[in-house]
């Protein structure tokens, strides 16, 4: 009883987490043009979608500016993580505390603060600028994520490594980054992830040339969603799960290890 | 304290602690420190929890650099050496496995490191397994192991470099009893089968004397001696050792006379018979009394008069341990063979020993050193602090 009870609750919950996704990835295929009845099946607007050239380069520059920004975010953050485990400096409460304020400032308000230092220091508003305010706000995630696994690193491993012949360099690159590569790996999942499809920011940061694919959808809702953009969030959605999937796999391997 | 009894004549020094002195900020933490370890000998570290004994583990391993004075290793000295650099390896406090690689790996990471042949490092990992009992674990991680597997991987990684000196950090504290006693065995043939020097720090005072080719006993920073584990028990230098190593009854005296090689003393409790060692008149020492050699009688005999009343007789298995107190409250403890007679509970009687079992220890040395530390430390260590922040600052 009770397990047929918690089936039905979790079928309940995992209907509504999936039930739009579904409907994103079905419209996709309908050959109406209209999304309120599925006609037939199709895979038109994945070719439409090909053609469709302004997509596409929305498309490219979303993926250009979410990979730049996770690379620079995962350099920055992970460095600051080890920092901030490693040394005791004066300030550390505070950057400490400082980190968590990208985090729950309403984002309007970062993209406004963001679009006014760009304008002040004399940067062009394009991918270049779109790149810094994606890192910004991605590196507190990348700290967070590498500082949780360097809780319970003990130092004596990397002295222990020392102790038998490794230098500095060795002890970085064989012991401290392995051991911490989990978190590296989940923060830049994390980092692109938001990257991708992150709007309000993007809003306020980018140029003409550079419109990202939630922005293009934005400009596009207006004038009604044509298919074709269903067909690309299909595809969005399926390189998203692949990437949590890796990251799932990554940490369920270490996990294992561990225990 | 400075002398220290070479065991047999012809071996030679392998590490050398001269007048060593550290700091962490202005908490001096190994004071003074001389100390010379030879080839091929077990000597343990002994010493209460904070005495710094993992500071001068890490000074001689090179992971921390010493405020002053110097460390010789086979003569040469090391202060600039990175810890990679010299021929010593380390067995840590909490065994510091390598979490993210198989026992194999673990193992053969130092001579990874030293670029040795892949076939070569296969047979010694193999013949480190042999030799710490592990076969057949190569594929394990560190997390699927015991405290003791892990024990003998720490210990397997650390020999395979063929250092000249394993420093082994309290390596059995995380253990129990049983496997503490079975290991404590094992680390000892070990020793003797690869003969190197083995620097083994523990606070357990039998594990060090069961062990040990000598004791160096720390306390607070400084090292009160270092002898053989016979010569500890039975000649304890300082009053703290007294008491440290073993159970002991110490007595506070004041010296009246000497006379015939028999010291005259008297304390709170009445007075007592003590070996002659040219003791000026009213010179306060301790004399240091085990249990098993404290003796008893109804009547006061010549030259004593330590009365007191038995409280207690506990049953510890092999032997009974009598409690006495004394007329000005001080507790005396007395142990006996189960099978022979102990102290009847409630009797009054007196306490004396034989001069021989009466260990005589001069409190001039400690408090010289109470006052050194009162006096010159305080500009010594604003010198040292410049010098430790530096050192801090890029660990
Ligand atoms: N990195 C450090 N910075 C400042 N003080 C330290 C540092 N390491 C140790 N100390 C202090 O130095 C003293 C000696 O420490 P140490 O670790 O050598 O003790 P220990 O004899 O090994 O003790 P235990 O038996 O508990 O391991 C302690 O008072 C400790 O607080
Ligand atoms: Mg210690």
């Amino acid at each position: 009883m009770k397990k047929l009870s918690s089936r039905i609750f979790s079928g309940i919950v995992f209907a509504f987490l999936y039930a739009p996704i579904a409907i994103v990835i079905i419209f996709s295929f309908n050959s109406s043009r209209r999304n309120i009845v599925f006609e037939n099946f199709t895979f038109h607007w994945y070719k439409e979608m090909i053609g469709n050239d302004a997509l596409l380069e929305s498309f490219a520059n979303t993926v250009i500016v979410a990979s730049f920004s996770t690379l620079l975010a995962v350099i920055i953050g992970t460095l600051a993580a080890v920092a901030m485990f490693r040394y005791k400096f004066k300030g550390k409460g505070v950057i400490d505390a400082l980190l968590y304020i990208p985090v729950v400032i309403p984002e309007v308000v970062l993209g406004i603060s963001l679009l006014s230092i760009f304008a002040i220091s004399n940067i062009p508003l394009g991918r270049i600028s779109l790149i810094i305010a994606h890192t910004t706000f991605s590196i507190p995630f990348v700290v967070f994520t590498v500082r949780a696994r360097l809780s319970g690193y003990d130092r004596a491993i990397e002295e222990a490594a020392m102790d038998l012949g490794a230098n500095r360099f060795q002890v970085l690159t064989g012991i401290t980054i392995p051991i911490i590569l989990p978190g590296i790996i989940s923060g830049a999942a994390l980092a692109f992830t938001l990257s991708i499809d992150d709007f309000i920011i993007s809003f306020f940061t980018t140029g003409v040339s550079s419109i990202t694919f939630p922005l293009k959808i934005m400009e596009s809702v207006r004038s009604g969603i044509r298919p074709d953009v269903y067909a690309l969030s299909s595809i969005i959605m399926l390189i998203t799960f692949i990437i949590v999937i890796i990251s799932q796999a990554g940490s369920y391997r270490s996990s294992k290890k561990k225990k | 304290m400075e002398k220290e009894p070479e065991p047999g004549g012809e071996k030679r020094p392998i590490v050398e602690i001269k007048n060593v002195n550290k700091f962490y900020g202005g908490n001096h933490v190994v004071k003074n420190l001389n100390l010379t370890i030879y080839e091929k000998e077990f000597l343990s570290i002994l010493g209460p929890s904070g005495c710094g004994k993992t500071t001068l583990l890490r000074l001689i391993a090179g992971f921390e650099h010493h405020t002053s004075g110097e460390i010789l290793i086979e003569g040469e000295r090391l202060d600039n050496k990175e810890p990679f650099e010299r021929n010593i390896n380390t067995v840590f406090q909490n065994y510091a496995l390598f979490p993210h690689m198989s026992v194999y790996d673990n193992i053969a990471y130092g001579l990874k490191m030293k670029k040795v042949p892949k076939t070569q490092i296969k047979v010694r990992v193999k013949q480190a397994l042999i030799m710490v009992r592990l076969e057949g674990f190569e594929k394990r991680y560190p997390a699927q192991l015991s405290g003791g597997q892990k024990q003998r991987v720490a210990i397997a990684r650390a020999i395979i470099n063929n250092p000249k000196v394993l420093i082994l950090d309290e390596p059995l504290s995380a253990l129990d009893m049983k496997l503490r006693k079975q290991m404590q065995i094992e680390l000892k043939s070990l020793q003797k089968k690869l003969g190197i020097t083995f620097v083994y720090v523990t606070h357990d005072q039998e594990e060090a004397l069961a062990m040990s080719d000598r004791i160096a006993v720390m306390n607070n920073g400084v090292l009160d001696q270092c002898a053989k584990p016979e010569e500890i028990y039975a000649h304890p230098e300082t009053k703290f050792i007294a008491d440290f190593i073993g159970e002991t009854n110490l007595f506070e005296a004041v010296v009246e006379t000497e006379e015939k090689g028999v010291a005259y003393l008297y304390c709170e409790a009445g007075d007592l018979l003590g070996k002659s060692e040219n003791f000026d008149p009213n010179e306060i020492i301790y004399v240091s009394v085990r249990p098993e050699k404290i003796l008893w009688s109804e009547k006061p005999v010549e030259g004593f008069s330590l009365g007191g009343i038995v409280k207690e007789s506990i049953y510890l298995g092999n032997i009974v341990k009598t409690i006495i107190t004394l007329t000005n409250g001080q507790v005396v403890k007395v142990n006996r063979p189960v099978d022979s007679p102990s102290p009847q509970v409630g009797s009054i009687l007196y306490i004396y020993w034989e001069l021989k079992d009466a260990v005589m220890i001069y409190t001039t040395a400690q408090d010289v050193f109470k006052q050194l530390e009162s006096v010159d430390l305080s500009s010594f260590a604003q010198n040292s602090n410049q010098n430790a922040g530096k050192e801090s600052a890029n660990v």
